[in-house]
């Protein structure tokens, strides 16, 4: 018997390969295999030839496992050991990893994973299984369609929510996609009896990986990068880096480059379109006794006056060129005898925003004069404190809210409390790389002496993270300061990991009020000298982030001094060695 | 099992546990502790030395309520240290109260935790105040050597003088005890004090401990019958003084006690000390050395869960202890003396000692030394201590005694107690003027729960409860603690409350009023409706049939509502 007539359906090689494989079936065997070939068609399931072919061949063997770990006491990873051990007995390879040390968008490259992670508490994770399991309920996990699984969960039956976290990464890595090979596997405080059953059972589930099925998920790049470079980025995370009692405010967000295709260099900037506080806007336009619904002509398109100042124009800033336009609706002289008088004047501006000019004097104006006086918003650049090697299309910020008490009002930063308090993750913001050639890490083996205090860390974190990836031989050295050592260490944990890996060879810090006397980087410069200079002798590169006016001119007379001292030259010799520092690049600046 | 051998339990060669693996390589407890301490870029120390630091008297921790937040942030936990400082029979004057006071404030949290076994803690000291700290604790004639790890704790005794005339004896004894189980290595003094006590070339000597000190915690207790306000059977070693005429003769030696056990290990349990028989004072040391010597040599040092002596004694058979100790000193025990416990609590108020001395007892609320709106207790104390006109002794309930004061001063310092309510309980209901609370939650690693922070907010409720039955004024022992490794013995509790997870107690019922009697589950992760549930209609039926006199606990186990708990042993 055969299968006739079909070519217009069948392709006429493949009805040969068909033929082949049923000729030597009873009429049984083909009458079932009809009707679960028929069923399979039904269910609109892909027929997986090779799944019908190969099932003799399906054992174990060639099987690559990769085994995600989250323990509390250790049982979780008695499994993962033993899992690890009957694998290699069976010619397969299971790669045991702990979650802590997990990155989530790896997720999307596995094939094969087996979760084995226990439940403390009240059903809340170990320390070691947080980050993960909570970002595996985010867009980070990425699209697992290409990912078998099966989650062995430990716990403690006396406990109302019973092995709940191995639960959640069951739900979870299905709702990104992924297969699960069987529900999951729920073990008690007395799993050593079931050890051996486990792990066997849940080696068998996994097939072997087909080396070469390509990639055919290609990578859908859809341009949302408009033709002036502005992306509209999503925020992903925002958290505030200081702890309780701080007196710092400081951000670390994180922004998605999903689908646009932008690049960014470690050094380089991220420009942000910041948006006015509404009540600010609200202020100046009842103020003014305008109209907020007005439409005025902004860029040949006629908007509303509150849209127009909260988006399009500066608000916190008052510039000369601005005060000069706004000078030609104000009655009063002394605005013009000010004007007149730029030190006077600039003092005068230091600190002041619009709100402030339109109290101190009496404004006649239009909404359309007003709209035409004032400047564009400027978008804000802020150091970008991620590296793509690390973080792929993700882009990471490290933001110190700005606002300041002047007049017996707030004034706020437009841009950093734009981001502190007006835009809250999943929504999306418009960004701009903006690329800094003059702040560029050297050759992979040169050392190099980071100075970086406050959120002038941002840089040195994804120098640090690029250096990390790339597996770079050159030696590092971190200088941080701040109030706090409890609250304002910023980015500490990351630190202590990447000194613990190696990567951050010296790292000191300088906390200005932990003690009577303050302290800042520049002191721990000036302390640690010798070394300092003998990291220079061996080609150390300097960089500098940070506050311009105060930090990175004491920095530069700091090094001048080690030059001094430590070189034997004289003031002048020394501030000539600098400069040629700058000039060779071998000593850069990002600062504001 | 341990094997016999002409009548003596045979020594195991255990493989060892790591803690038995980091003691081995530290060189008398020194470890990598100064490279930790001088380490600024982490506030917490070296994984291995925090096992070391405890033999020192501190503990690392986190504020636990900032964990999470923390982790977020990108920060590591927010690390502090605890200091114990060891205070033998509870007995500190008023010059050392000042210099507590005054490092809570510079370095610490800002309190003081007067503990369940008569030490001073101080709370949330980071690291670069450390040493400071040690060295504070050091100038006021104080030390915190030994008050943790694995050597004998700080040594409790009844410190009241005016309750019995020995008081003042066996306080000086409980001292010589201390002193003579104290470790030699100085390593505390290079560390904490910047002091070389070595010459070059010399290493330290252990030669009761050896360099592995004990396989686990030592913990000796003395109790002047009929007050066991020491719960002397909750120790390795407890002793009861027996008194003829005013005259101290000696002490019957309870061997055994301890309170921890681990959840989920079947192995573990509390345990009272099991009276073992009578020892003359003059004999008396030589009997405790020699008591921790067989410790040394028999505790199991390959699982800690399992290392405390109560263990050891179980695993080999009391009788073959007693015949293994008889052998290794040289003489005979005789045969336990008659005695009578009536209550493991404090006594409050003024008694006036045989020296003529006034003694006071206050009751502090789980222990805690703090200013709060309510009450400025540790102001208050403060006032009273810079009149140094009395010393300040601890209790074993975390309560406080001022003792030898003058009829003089007596006025005086009643005066300020007055002024700043202190000390007071006589408008408590019975239940708060017993209940301890250890400290868990937020500073305690250990802790699954609260306990300090929460125990007096459900008496307020409990309190509603005893009203209803008329029972305010009855006299219930309630412990809670967060976890069940025992701190504030919550097995002897007529009401205990361990800690299962944040809300959840395991439910205990039925110790005795004195320490003799362990209590028995009642009901496993309760929250605190399910306590106020199932305590009401106990209280009830309590109220309504109990005998003459008869306790909480006694009735408990009269009216078979738990299981038979374990009583006290007297083996001869």
């Amino acid at each position: 018997m055969s299968i006739s007539n079909s070519t217009d359906v069948l392709p006429i090689q493949l009805l040969g390969k068909a033929n082949d494989l049923i000729k030597d079936l009873s009429k049984d065997q083909l009458i079932w295999l009809g009707g679960y070939l028929s069923g399979l068609a039904l269910n609109g399931q892909d027929i997986d030839t090779g799944e019908l072919v190969n099932e003799q061949r399906q054992l174990e063997s060639n099987v690559e496992l990769t085994v995600l770990v989250g323990s509390q006491s250790g049982n979780a990873k008695i499994i993962a050991k033993h899992l690890s051990e009957l694998a290699e007995a069976k010619n397969a390879k299971a790669n045991v990893l702990s979650m802590a040390d997990y990155k989530v968008k790896n997720l999307k490259d596995e094939k094969n994973l087996v979760v084995i992670v226990s439940t403390h508490g009240e059903g809340e994770p170990p320390a070691a299984a947080e980050d993960l399991h909570r970002l595996i309920d985010t867009k980070r996990a990425g699209n697992l369609s290409g990912l078998n699984f099966s989650v062995i969960a430990l716990g403690d039956s006396s406990y109302k929510n019973y092995c709940q976290t191995g639960i959640d990464f069951h739900e979870r890595l299905k709702k990104r996609g992924a297969t699960a090979l069987s529900e999951p596997l729920l073990l008690d405080v007395d799993f050593q009896d079931q050890l051996e059953e486990v792990t066997r059972e849940t080696l068998k589930l996994f097939k072997p990986t087909e080396s070469n099925i390509s990639d055919q998920t290609e990578k859908a790049t859809t341009n949302t990068v408009s033709s002036n470079g502005i992306y509209q980025a999503e925020v992903l995370d925002k958290v505030l880096l200081n702890g309780k009692g701080s007196a710092k405010e400081t951000y670390h967000i994180e922004l998605s480059l999903e689908d646009s295709g932008l690049e960014y260099q470690p050094g380089d900037a991220l420009e942000v379109f910041g948006v006015n506080d509404e009540s600010l806007v609200n202020d100046i336009i009842s103020k003014l006794e305008l109209n907020a619904d007005e439409l005025v002509d902004l860029k040949s398109e006629k908007i509303e006056l509150k849209t127009a100042l909260q988006h399009y124009r500066e608000l916190t800033l008052v510039t000369l060129p601005v005060m000069k336009k706004l000078s030609a609706y104000v009655t009063e002289p002394v605005l013009n005898t000010l004007l007149d008088n730029r030190d006077e004047l600039d003092k005068y501006l230091e600190g002041r925003d619009l709100l402030d000019l339109i109290n101190d004097f009496r404004f006649k104006l239009t909404a359309q004069q007003l709209v035409d006086s004032l400047r564009a918003l400027p978008p804000r650049a802020y150091s970008i404190a991620s590296s793509q090697s690390e973080v792929g299309d993700e882009v990471h910020l490290t933001v110190g809210a700005v606002r300041y008490e002047k007049n017996e009002r707030v004034h706020e930063g437009v841009c950093s409390t734009f981001l502190a308090d007006r835009i809250a993750t999943e929504e999306k913001l418009g960004v701009r790389i903006k690329q800094n050639e003059g702040f560029r890490l050297p050759e992979t083996d040169k050392p190099i002496i980071m100075i970086g205090p406050g959120t002038g860390i941002a840089p040195f974190r994804s120098f640090i993270q690029e250096r990390a990836e790339s597996g770079s031989k050159g030696q590092n050295w971190l200088f941080f300061g701040d109030q706090h050592f409890e609250s304002d260490f910023l980015y500490q944990s990351e630190w202590l990991k990447f000194r613990k890996n190696g990567i951050l060879n010296n790292i000191d810090i300088a906390f200005s009020r932990d003690q009577e006397e303050k302290v800042y980087v520049q002191n721990r410069l000036s302390e640690k000298a010798s070394e300092v200079y003998s990291w220079i002798k061996n080609g150390a590169y300097i960089y500098v982030c940070g506050d311009k006016d105060k930090m990175a001119k004491d920095v530069r007379e700091a090094f001048v001094e080690i030059f001094q001292k430590q070189g034997g030259l004289s003031k002048q010799e020394a501030e000539d060695e600098l400069l040629a520092f700058r000039k060779s690049n071998r000593y850069q600046e990002d600062v504001y | 099992m341990t094997q016999i051998k002409n009548n003596i339990p045979q020594v195991i060669e255990w493989p060892p546990s790591e803690v038995e693996g980091i003691k081995t390589k530290s060189n008398f407890l020194r470890g990598s502790l100064i490279e930790s301490l001088e380490d600024e870029i982490t506030g917490a120390i070296a994984p291995d030395d925090t096992q070391l630091i405890k033999f020192h008297g501190s503990y690392q921790q986190t504020d636990r309520d900032l964990d999470d937040e923390r982790k977020r942030q990108k920060l590591e936990p927010l690390y502090s240290f605890m200091i114990r400082a060891r205070v033998p029979a509870g007995v500190a004057t008023a010059n050392q109260w000042v210099a507590f006071d005054e490092l809570s404030d510079k370095y610490g949290n800002s309190t003081l935790k007067l503990t369940t076994r008569q030490a001073f803690q101080l709370h949330g000291i980071v690291k670069r105040n450390l040493r400071q700290a040690m060295q504070g604790i050091n100038d006021s004639l104080l030390d915190s050597i030994a008050a943790c790890g694995d050597v004998n704790r700080n040594v409790m005794s009844t410190s009241n003088e005016g309750l019995s005339p020995v008081v003042g004896e066996i306080a000086e004894f409980a001292q010589s005890i201390s002193d003579h189980l104290l470790p030699k290595t100085t390593a505390y003094h290079e560390i904490w004090l910047n002091k070389k006590l070595l010459t070059e070339g010399k290493i330290d000597e252990e030669p009761i401990y050896g360099k592995t000190y004990l396989p686990r915690k030592f913990k000796i207790a003395i109790a002047v019958p009929p007050y066991n306000d020491t719960d002397v059977f909750a120790n390795d070693i407890g002793l009861i003084a027996i008194v003829e005429k005013g005259k101290l003769l000696g002490y019957n030696v309870a061997v055994g006690g301890g309170m921890g056990k681990t959840y989920g290990v079947a192995e573990t349990y509390p345990r009272l000390a099991d009276v073992i028989g009578f020892v003359a004072k003059e004999k008396a040391l030589q009997v405790l050395e020699e008591i921790v010597r067989i410790q040394r040599d028999y505790g199991n040092r390959e699982n800690r869960k399992l290392a405390r002596l109560k263990y050891t004694i179980d695993r080999i058979g009391v009788d073959a202890f007693v015949e293994l100790l008889q052998q290794r000193l040289g003489f005979e025990l005789e045969a336990s003396k008659s005695y009578q416990f009536d209550s493991n609590g404090d006594v409050f108020g003024w008694k006036k000692a045989s020296s003529g001395k006034w003694f006071v007892g206050l009751f502090i609320e789980h222990g805690r030394i703090v200013d709060s709106p309510s009450l400025s207790l540790k102001k208050g104390l403060r006032e009273i201590a810079d009149l140094n006109a009395c010393d300040f002794r601890l209790t074993g309930n975390q309560g406080l005694v001022l003792g030898n004061i003058t009829t003089k001063d007596k006025k005086t310092i009643q005066t300020l107690l007055d002024k700043y309510g202190i000390g007071t309980a006589q408008k408590m209901s019975g239940l708060r003027k017993h209940a301890i609370a250890c400290v868990a939650l937020n500073t305690c690693t250990m802790a699954f729960a609260e306990a300090e922070r929460y125990l007096p907010k459900l008496i307020e409720k409990l309190d509603v409860l005893l009203e209803k039955h008329s029972l305010t004024n009855d006299d219930i022992l309630i412990r809670m603690t967060g976890c069940p490794n025992g701190c504030g013995r919550p097995f002897l509790g007529e009401i205990g409350l361990v800690g299962r997870a944040l809300g959840k107690y395991n439910l205990y019922l039925g110790a005795g009023f004195s320490g003799n009697r362990l209590n028995s589950i009642f009901k496993e992760m309760v929250s605190e409706e399910e306590i106020l549930a199932l305590l009401d209609p106990l209280f009830e039926q309590y109220a309504q049939s109990r005998l003459e006199n008869e306790r909480f606990g006694d009735f408990i186990v009269r009216q078979g509502i738990v299981d038979a708990p374990k009583v006290v042993k007297v083996i001869r």
